[in-house]
């Protein structure tokens, strides 16, 4: 299916009828928001403001719109927004910004593994899932957990020096 | 049906959820909602939100060889506990491992439910297949239960939500699983499973074999089966005989052709046979 067929599907949504009313937390901030019975959390995070979720493939192939819900990555564009009641939701804005950015954030930069920049918040939160379980990944340890993430621009060699070099940030600043 | 009307219900219990269901079956149940969003599967009038209902756990009683898995307990919840017993590669749990490893990508994973898998039971279904080598039963509604051949031929014309799965495995016979797909991270073509037991002078003395995504979703054959009993593992001859003559009812798609599909599945299964005499 053409990109051009799924953006139409997506303003279609931004003008639906939204009568459910959801409480979730996101990224630290406690929220009542109004969705409907079909819109995807992904829809639902961009539409109230939280761009920094991205709209790839939307069939759960792409990994741009990897999220942390209750404690678990997950693409937000293959669940419901009115299944998240009382849910915690973590973007990767919600790691830090540009001003105090999270020791992954920074190391992708400093790895050079941001290119077009599209793919980098769903691999940051791949990657913040995966050192959250596994401090000091392999390789092939690391080739797992983003194998749910596409990156179009570079030869993915970038982002795992990426994800190594984000451990062992994460390991001095523990 | 119009998408606004749609309703979002949130039992907080089994029962309650199941008789939402059977009030009215276009009220349907969502647990992962993978495959719901895959397919835009909205011409329902309601879903059903089993996210209250407990039903993610899994109880192993290994002195009678069955494991019980909650309707919504995730594959990764599955691959977790399964890596913790350390089963072997060619036992039922190691080739269960091996699909549930294989489905989809790790985040899709945190959401793919076994409920949900069975309950929808897409073509690519990394799953059924070995699961079909098993006594497997489902159990729906009030504690009724079914067995999985039974239950994928019957399972639309029955309103119904799964709670449990229960499955008893032989800890006697070998297992072996292969996935055909484009990538590795891509849905599957089709995927093989079989069981078997080898005499010691190298010849089958059983073998099952099950294999989903055909035109019927899966394939399995008695009389396919019988002809293995018997032929030594050394008889190449025999073996391609008995897998090349059969025919396993794929279809076209997108982006392969039946034959080429059926070929396909007829090489990597003789390829698997070879590779088990190692």
């Amino acid at each position: 299916m053409s990109t051009f067929g799924k953006r139409k599907s997506y303003k279609k949504n931004l003008q639906g009828n939204f009568d459910i009313k959801i409480s979730i937390n996101i990224n630290g901030e406690e929220l009542i928001v109004n969705t409907n019975a079909t819109e995807t959390l992904l829809n639902f995070l961009r539409r109230i403001g939280y761009k920094d979720v991205k709209c790839g493939c939307e069939e759960g192939a792409c990994g741009a719109c990897l999220v942390i819900l209750d404690g678990k990555a997950v693409n937000s564009c293959q669940i419901f927004a009115a299944s998240c009641e009382n849910s915690k939701i973590l973007t990767s804005n919600g790691l830090g910004d540009s001003n105090n950015p999270h020791p992954i954030q920074k190391a992708f930069v400093d790895a050079g593994a941001v290119q077009c920049g599209f793919c980098t918040p769903g691999m940051v939160i791949a990657t913040y899932d995966l050192l959250n379980k596994n401090p000091q990944p392999d390789e092939e340890q690391i080739k797992n957990a983003l194998n749910g993430n596409l990156c179009r621009c570079t030869g993915y060699v970038k982002i795992i020096e990426a994800v190594k070099l984000a451990a062992s940030y994460m390991k001095k600043s523990n | 049906m119009n998408k606004a009307k749609l309703k979002w219900y949130n039992p907080q219990n089994f029962e309650e959820a199941y008789k939402i269901h059977l009030n009215n079956p276009l009220i349907i149940p969502c647990a992962g909602s993978t495959v719901i969003l895959r397919t835009k599967r909205f011409k329902n009038e309601g879903f059903i939100n089993l996210k209250y209902c407990n039903l993610s756990y899994i109880k192993e009683d290994k002195i009678n060889n069955i494991i019980r898995i909650g309707a919504t307990t995730t594959f990764n919840e599955i691959i977790e506990y399964l890596k913790s017993q350390n089963y072997s590669e060619d036992s039922f749990f190691g080739i269960l491992l091996n699909s549930l490893s294989s489905a989809a990508s790790y985040p899709l994973r945190n959401r793919i439910t076994i409920g949900g898998s069975l309950f929808d039971l897409p073509i690519w279904s990394d799953i059924i297949s070995p699961l079909l080598l098993t006594e497997t039963n489902i159990i729906y509604n009030d504690d009724k239960n079914i067995l999985l051949p039974e239950y994928i031929e019957k399972r639309k014309k029955i309103p119904h939500i799964i709670k449990e799965i229960v499955i008893k495995y032989n800890t006697n016979i070998q297992y072996f699983t292969q996935r055909f797909s484009l990538t590795n991270f891509d849905y599957a073509v089709f995927r093989f499973s079989f069981s078997y037991s080898i005499s010691k002078d190298f010849r089958f003395n059983y073998f099952n074999c099950a294999i989903s995504g055909t035109k019927n979703l899966i394939f399995i054959d008695k009389s396919f089966n019988e002809q293995f009993i018997n032929i030594c593992l050394d008889d190449e001859e025999s073996l391609k005989k008995v897998i090349e003559k059969q025919l396993f009812g794929f279809s076209s798609d997108f982006r392969f052709d039946e034959e080429y599909k059926e070929q396909t599945c007829k090489n990597l299964l003789i390829e698997s046979i070879k590779r088990i005499k190692n």
